[in-house]
């Protein structure tokens, strides 16, 4: 798809949506880069189309024709994400998925065996017991893939898991029991689930971005 | 008069090279710096210059850091490493080599016997 072809698909006439569609259609063939090298390969290429653009103003065009113009001179996103996805090692990426998948299971199996043993604190479930882990391994283990295919910040990671793990866990909860124990588990329960699945969204997110890193310099002393 | 994007394949790598031998630049920078030194003969998609960093990157010829600026979003720039240096020598001389070649073939020139 050429860049003139992308331009004739898209509806919008924001310029700032027309360049963030350029980079969507280009991102999405840059599946196998880490967190850190998504996020500055898509900095790169939004800051080059801003300067691009704010030269073509300078030269008389509205904002809408500048950012167009300089769509169409960056050429077609679909060939310039797969060029970079080839020039970035794709033997070496599944270890971010590995990476992401593990760091989320043993991340959320300690956060969440931490809200369980808060809650049994609180006098309102028995001390946990191996189970509690386990689940939790499990939630880390779709939040570490969800992590690695969504490349989320870590505010929207932390806020998201902090509604979307409670909530699916007193959707099992009262399917199993018909109802949801009590009002003050329930509250409690969706305090501290949430509380510790925004900080194992959080910390599994900085770990993925922070080995991004680390084995990007590595790649490069190699 | 402008160059067709098939003449360019392969050496956007040594241009940019060659550019980043006057000083860093971000990507931005490196396609207006192209576009200046070729008189704006050399057409390219602007694009193609990312998945060339890369490679460079990745082979240690160049390496990035981050420019914050007061106003604007951070831009990566881009600066020849001391391997990089060797690397433009080698490929100048290469293209030299080449281009002479070609110039004996299509330039009408005999070759000496």
């Amino acid at each position: 798809m050429e860049g003139n072809q992308l331009l004739n698909k898209l509806e919008t006439t924001d310029p700032a949506q027309l360049r963030e569609q350029f980079l969507e259609t280009c991102a999405r063939e840059m599946k196998g880069l880490s967190a850190l090298e998504f996020y500055e390969t898509t900095a790169e290429i939004r800051a080059h189309l801003t300067a691009l653009a704010a030269a073509h103003e300078e030269l008389g065009l509205t904002p809408v024709e500048a950012i167009t113009t300089a769509i169409k001179n960056f050429g077609d996103p679909r060939s310039i994400g797969k060029e970079i996805q080839k020039a970035i090692e794709p033997a070496v990426s599944r270890l971010p998925l590995i990476v992401a998948i593990g760091s989320g299971a043993i991340i959320c199996s300690a956060f969440m065996t931490a809200a369980d043993w808060m809650l049994c604190v609180s006098g309102l479930v028995a001390p946990p017991s191996s189970g509690s882990p386990l689940a939790g391994a499990v939630i880390g283990i779709v939040l570490g893939l969800s992590l690695f295919l969504h490349r989320r910040t870590t505010a929207i990671a932390a806020i998201r898991a902090a509604v979307i793990v409670p909530s699916v866990f007193f959707f099992i909860v009262y399917l199993i029991n018909g109802r949801i124990i009590s009002s003050t588990f329930f509250v409690t329960g969706f305090v501290y689930y949430s509380l510790m699945s925004a900080l194992s969204a959080a910390a599994t997110s900085r770990f993925i971005a922070l080995t991004g890193r680390q084995s990007s310099r590595l790649r490069r002393t190699t | 008069m402008e160059y067709g994007p098939e003449l360019l394949k392969g050496n956007i790598q040594t241009l940019i090279l060659a550019v980043l031998e006057s000083g860093a630049l971000h990507g931005y920078g490196l396609a207006r710096e192209i576009e200046l030194r070729s008189a704006e003969a050399l057409s390219f998609g602007e694009g193609t210059i990312y998945p060339a960093l890369k490679v460079l990157e990745k082979a240690g010829f160049i390496e990035g850091s981050w420019d914050t600026q007061v106003s604007g979003p951070a831009r990566k720039v881009y600066a020849l490493t001391e391997s990089g240096t060797y690397e433009l020598a080698r490929r100048r001389d290469v293209w030299n080599r080449f281009s002479r070649t070609i110039d004996q073939v299509i330039g009408g020139k005999p070759v000496a016997q």
